[in-house]
């Protein structure tokens, strides 16, 4: 018999996985009504760590000192372009660059977190949406958020 | 034929595979939220499916579903899988070339060996039973091939069944169709409606997703079985031309063709 | 109607080489039937950005390496009639590209472009009696096609709106997917 699968063991340090920032975005909605209002959905991969705001433009990713962020896109009309134009946040606590997924143009972002955070920070998305070209910003700003205590394990 | 509809699953699945249950790491996205649909973004959505008849009550058009897995923190679905895989076939052959063309007598160069070794990558085993898994390298989540198995690029969750009260009532009818990109085989998901009995019908979708484990000395991809639900609400408001708010038809033209 | 490409429809802006690409055909049925011809039958569309040719029977499809393109084609009249039965149907038999070689412009293509260009729209089973099943053709541009522009030609089967025999048809001029590099 096989031996069992072992469930991988918890780290006491930090993984070696980016926190991934999710964009779901509508762009036929939001080209239909000119803005990003309700058709923005924002996850991130840290929700056991204690981030907040699922689903909304006002996602909280708990993050600490060293983690390394990705910023990256799902439009849910697999016909339209859509793309992350800009991921702007104070450079003290992290500075995105702009990169693509190898041998092609859908772009990500990527960034290291400079600092631990006392209280949270927040910072601007911008994407372009299929043919328009000024950039959409949704209302609402996404943070970054530091971590409630020590403990990063549920 | 009226517009298809979009049905987008998300799954975190690190946290699925950690707690083996999608509850609580699904959330659900379809492209009718004008139309009504509700929950758009959460683990509860219902999504709303307009009757669509002529005035003798005639199905004039069917409606299409079509369903699209995703892994939250993996590369998007939007980066064509066998694009990839093609590229790391390229990649292979550059290596064999440049394989060929060290230079023994010169004294191999330990860089040159491990940057090829970097990009030769690591493979994992596809169990008997993995489905979905395109024969390609280890990658992490930029998409580049990696030798670590921390970090790894987890591979597109797999719808394997849909059934239910919306299938047995035979509200609709889903089958596997087949297209050009690799992401799942090949394999979509889809079904037609019938939009003739108005009511909320639940389906339950049946999801596979893989976990790679190390045993005996080489790296697996093992399939984990989890199921979620959802449902449709088909009403009987007639179909509406989104453009012209008018019924279903041939879209109104200018008289004069425009010039430019 | 666009007919000359310009600068900056060859920017990288605009096109992702993941959106699906539908190039959809119209058909004039009735004169198609009439002179047995496919010219001045074909007016062809599609959802990329800046292919010249929109409307015409050699529309140019902007692409890039990896991107899928999905071909449909139906009828210029293709609602049901008020007696219940459906208008004639076109299909197509067969994508087939072209040599880009000057002076072989008719012949068959040396080499793909294309990866798993066939029908699609059937089902992996039938479930029930009203699974659905449809037909169209797809493809995805090879990663390692070049950039260029390649033709194509449609090998068309028409319905006649009487009798079960059909019409076999090439289309007259050659529409084309223009590799653009990614």
């Amino acid at each position: 018999m096989p031996p069992r699968n072992r469930q991988p063991e918890r780290r006491s340090t930090r993984s070696a996985r980016p926190v991934t920032i999710t964009a779901v975005v509508d762009p036929v909605a939001a080209l239909a009504s000119e803005n990003l209002d309700g058709s923005l959905y924002l996850y991130d991969t840290n929700r056991p760590a204690g981030s907040t705001g699922f689903g909304t433009p006002e996602l909280h990713s708990r993050v600490r000192k060293g983690d390394t962020l990705l910023w990256n896109v799902i439009p849910l009309e697999c016909e339209t372009y859509v793309s992350l134009a800009d991921v702007e946040i104070d450079p003290q606590i992290a500075e995105p660059e702009q990169k693509v997924y190898p041998g092609t143009d859908i772009v990500f972002w990527t960034a290291e977190v400079k600092q631990d955070l006392t209280e949270p920070v927040p910072y601007r998305l911008s994407f372009l949406l299929g043919t328009v070209t000024t950039p959409f910003t949704p209302t609402g700003r996404p943070a970054l958020a530091g971590s409630a205590g020590d403990g990063k394990e549920a | 034929m009226a517009q298809q509809h979009g049905i987008i699953v998300l799954f975190d699945v690190e946290n699925a595979l950690r707690t083996r249950s999608l509850e609580g790491n699904t959330y659900w996205f379809d492209n009718m939220k004008l139309f009504g649909s509700e929950g758009v973004g959460t683990e509860r959505l219902e999504t709303i499916v307009p009757g669509t008849h002529y005035l003798d009550g005639s199905q004039a058009t069917e409606q299409v579903l079509n369903w699209l897995p995703a892994a939250l923190g993996s590369i998007p679905p939007t980066v064509p899988r066998n694009y990839l895989a093609e590229q790391g076939r390229a990649d292979d052959r550059r290596t064999l070339d440049e394989l060929a063309g060290l230079d023994a007598a010169g004294g191999v160069n330990e860089t040159d060996v491990r940057r090829l070794q970097g990009r030769v990558g690591k493979r994992a085993r596809k169990q008997a039973s993995g489905r979905g898994l395109t024969d390609s390298k280890l990658l992490d989540v930029t998409g580049r091939t990696t030798t670590s198995s921390d970090a790894y690029n987890y591979p597109a969750p797999v719808i394997t069944d849909i059934t239910g009260p919306a299938v047995t009532e035979k509200i609709m009818y889903p089958a596997q169709y087949g297209s050009p990109d690799m992401i799942y085989d090949g394999w979509y998901w889809a079904a037609t409606v019938d939009t003739s009995r108005p009511g909320v019908y639940r389906y339950t979708m049946h999801v596979q997703l893989h976990e790679l484990v190390e045993r005996n000395d080489e790296l697996v991809w093992e399939s984990v079985d989890l199921t979620c639900e959802s449902s449709l609400k088909i009403i009987n408001d007639p179909k509406r031309n989104g453009f012209t708010g008018a019924g279903l038809g041939v879209l109104p033209m200018p008289p004069v063709p425009v010039t430019g | 109607m666009t007919q000359a490409y310009a600068a900056t429809d060859f920017t990288e802006r605009g096109q992702l080489n993941s959106v699906q690409l539908n190039v959809v055909t119209l058909v004039d049925m009735e004169r198609a039937a009439a002179t047995k011809s496919l010219d001045g039958c074909l007016y062809m569309m599609d959802n990329s950005v800046g292919g010249v040719g929109q409307g015409t029977d050699h529309l140019e499809t902007v692409c890039k390496q990896g991107q899928v393109i999905n071909w449909i084609i139906r009828p210029i009249d293709m609602h049901r009639r008020p007696d219940g039965t459906w208008p004639p149907m076109p299909k197509i038999n067969n994508i087939v590209f072209l040599d880009i070689e000057k002076g072989d412009e008719d012949d068959v293509a040396e080499r793909r472009i294309m990866t798993e260009l066939k029908v699609y729209g059937a089902p992996d089973r039938m479930r029930d009696q009203y699974t659905a099943v449809y037909y169209y053709w797809a493809g995805a541009v090879m990663s390692e096609a070049r950039a260029g522009l390649y033709r194509y030609r449609f090998v068309l089967e028409l319905e006649k709106e009487h009798g079960t025999d059909k019409l076999y048809l090439n289309s007259a001029r050659y529409p084309a997917l223009r590799v653009l590099p990614v």
